[in-house]
């Protein structure tokens, strides 16, 4: 029997519940999937649909060779038998019992020494050794986290689905315990659909983004494809593509579209077969911007967009600055952008509110959003 | 001393039955009502407290006709060698339906506070809806039915009017102490009935401070 070419998930349901609307379609292999989109979005609906433990009006869930849910053929695998790995928001590890308890506690029909081997090599995977039998209110909150990541996969799930598995941990354990998870996963090509709303944590741990927006997927492709090409502006403004600018077409040509940025003449170069009509909406990354230093003076035989700009507003972020600049020349009219810079460029570049400043945009980071 | 022993004694056993029998009954119940099926929830929940409401004359009545050996049911156990009305096997049982409403409130809360995530994470490990509600639920409200429990006791120590309706005023048989002190009264023995009174008073007192302390355990949680 061949595993290769059959998806690990194949999923069509819709779902009806109160006025909430969920209708999606989603194929996965055995790959690291990060469900993105907005709190409330319906993303834990899902995964708990996917887990069976709520039952869609319509539709068809397969997992592997298996057909988990069909009801056009009575088909309905109860949770128990889907052998779907489910970790749910902050965890819910079984409070009265201990780590080795809650690890056990999905292998009680396996025999006792098959049992123990599978939770030692979990213990140790996890690095939960020195905890094993202490409470879960006991344990830190990286050790809870691992511990329910044991507990999920004791059992040897076909699929795991994480709910915000890293919300509850601090900054720093965060980026270490998903090195571990992504580890994990290339280790066991176990497939894994993780729910966030964290954008770091999408881009670090994902092989597939897929964006999910009031109960349905707006979008899917690779990491860069979703972040550098979003569908739509609102998509743009969940992935941080926080420059989302209209501007007049002036000439469509076979070279590529050539615009009237804020007074300025630009040409995107490229093959576009779609009619835009008379406007043009373009994103660009904040961190796609540079900041020119005071004392180099622009080349303009560079193909880069320059501006100038005003910073109207310096927002500290920790690792970054977002500030804000109101563009001064060559534009009359009231237009912003909006820079992410690092820190340490912040210090040496000398940039205080009301300062003025040369932009540059190269045109290849200029994403066009087609109508 | 000895005319309160034996009352006191049978009181305890009668009290102690009565308990398990709720319990053996009351926890099930409780399951069943902390589920969400709204419309079965609501009759059973209506059914479960009737105990609570009606006199327990009118329940010592009603279980008086219902056991007596002119219904079916009695009857058919007057056959099998058992007589349940006049014995402490009717206080007992008259007991326990008084009690039972405890029990099945305090439980119920309990399981209804249990997180839903857990069961739900234990049933994609593959353990089954009963199984979860002994490892799970259960081992979880277990302060719950402690709570209930030594109410649905005091209760049942206390239980009168139901009793006296099945069971009677037999002394050394169905006389337990809360009818050894209506008696004691009629009588115009008023030592008697201040010691017995005193005994009631005191474990009532022990076993609210207990579930007090449980209380306070479970909020501390």
């Amino acid at each position: 029997m061949t595993t290769r070419g059959k998806p690990s998930l194949r999923a069509a349901i819709k779902f009806q519940v109160e006025k909430f609307h969920l209708d999606v379609n989603l194929r996965m292999d055995r790959e690291l999937v990060v469900l993105f989109g907005p709190s409330g979005a319906g993303k834990s609906l899902l995964l708990r649909t996917l887990a069976g433990l709520l039952t869609p009006s319509e539709g068809r869930i397969e997992l592997g060779d298996r057909v988990i849910f069909d009801p056009q053929r009575k088909i309905n695998i109860p949770p128990q038998l889907r052998q779907v790995g489910y970790m749910p928001q902050q965890y819910a590890l079984f409070p009265h019992l201990t780590v080795a308890g809650n690890i056990r506690y999905g292998l009680f029909n396996w025999q006792p020494l098959e049992r123990e081997s599978r939770l030692q090599e979990l213990l140790e995977v996890m690095r939960l050794d020195h905890v094993v039998d202490r409470f879960p209110t006991e344990i830190s909150g990286g050790e809870q986290q691992r511990t329910a990541l044991a507990r999920a996969l004791a059992p040897r799930p076909g699929i795991l689905l994480m709910d915000e598995p890293f919300a509850a941990l601090d900054e720093v354990l965060r980026e270490h315990l998903r090195q571990e998870l992504l580890r994990l996963q290339r280790r066991y090509h176990l497939p894994i659909l993780l729910v966030t709303h964290n954008l770091v944590e999408a881009y670090t741990l994902a092989d597939r983004v897929v964006i999910f927006q009031d109960g349905r997927i707006t979008q899917e492709g690779s990491r860069d494809d979703v972040f550098r090409r979003p569908d739509t502006p609102q998509i743009a403004k969940l992935m941080a593509m926080d420059n989302v600018i209209g501007v007049p077409i002036q000439e469509h040509t076979s070279v590529g579209i050539h615009i009237n940025w804020w007074g300025q003449q630009v040409l995107l170069e490229g093959q576009f077969s779609e009619s835009f009509g008379d406007k043009l909406t373009i994103g660009i990354r904040p961190e796609d911007i540079m900041i020119v230093r005071k004392e180099n003076k622009p080349l303009r035989q560079d193909r880069d967009i320059f501006f100038e700009g005003r910073i109207t507003v310096d927002q500290a972020r920790g690792f970054d600055h977002q500030l804000t600049f109101s563009i001064t020349a060559p534009a009359s009219e009231e237009a912003e952008l909006i820079v992410r810079i690092p820190h340490p460029i912040f210090l040496r570049m000398d940039l205080q509110l009301e300062a003025v400043r040369t932009l540059a945009i190269r045109p290849s980071v200029v994403h066009i959003f087609t109508p | 001393m000895n005319s309160f022993l034996i009352p006191l004694l049978l009181s305890i056993r009668v009290a102690s039955v009565a308990t398990l029998l709720a319990l053996a009954l009351g926890i099930p119940a409780a399951a069943a009502l902390s589920r969400k099926h709204r419309l079965i929830s609501n009759i059973l929940d209506a059914v479960a407290n009737l105990p609570l409401v009606l006199p327990p004359t009118v329940l010592g009545y009603y279980l008086l006709v219902f056991l007596g050996t002119r219904s079916p049911f009695g009857a058919i156990l007057e056959n099998m060698g058992i007589r349940l009305t006049f014995t402490w096997y009717g206080a007992s049982i008259a007991a326990a339906l008084v009690a039972f409403p405890l029990i099945v409130q305090s439980t119920r809360a309990a399981l209804e506070a249990v997180d839903p995530t857990l069961e739900d994470v234990a049933r994609t490990l593959g353990r089954s809806n009963f199984n979860i509600f002994l490892t799970i639920s259960l081992p979880l409200a277990w302060q719950g039915v402690l709570a209930g429990t030594m109410l649905a006791f005091s209760r049942a120590l206390g239980e009168f009017g139901a009793t006296l309706l099945v069971a009677g005023n037999i002394p050394g048989s169905t006389q337990t102490l809360p009818i050894a002190i209506y008696d004691a009264v009629q009588s115009g023995n008023q030592d008697l009935a201040n010691s017995m009174a005193l005994i009631l008073t005191i474990t009532a007192i022990i076993l609210l401070f207990l579930i007090r302390r449980l209380a306070q355990g479970v909020n501390r949680q």
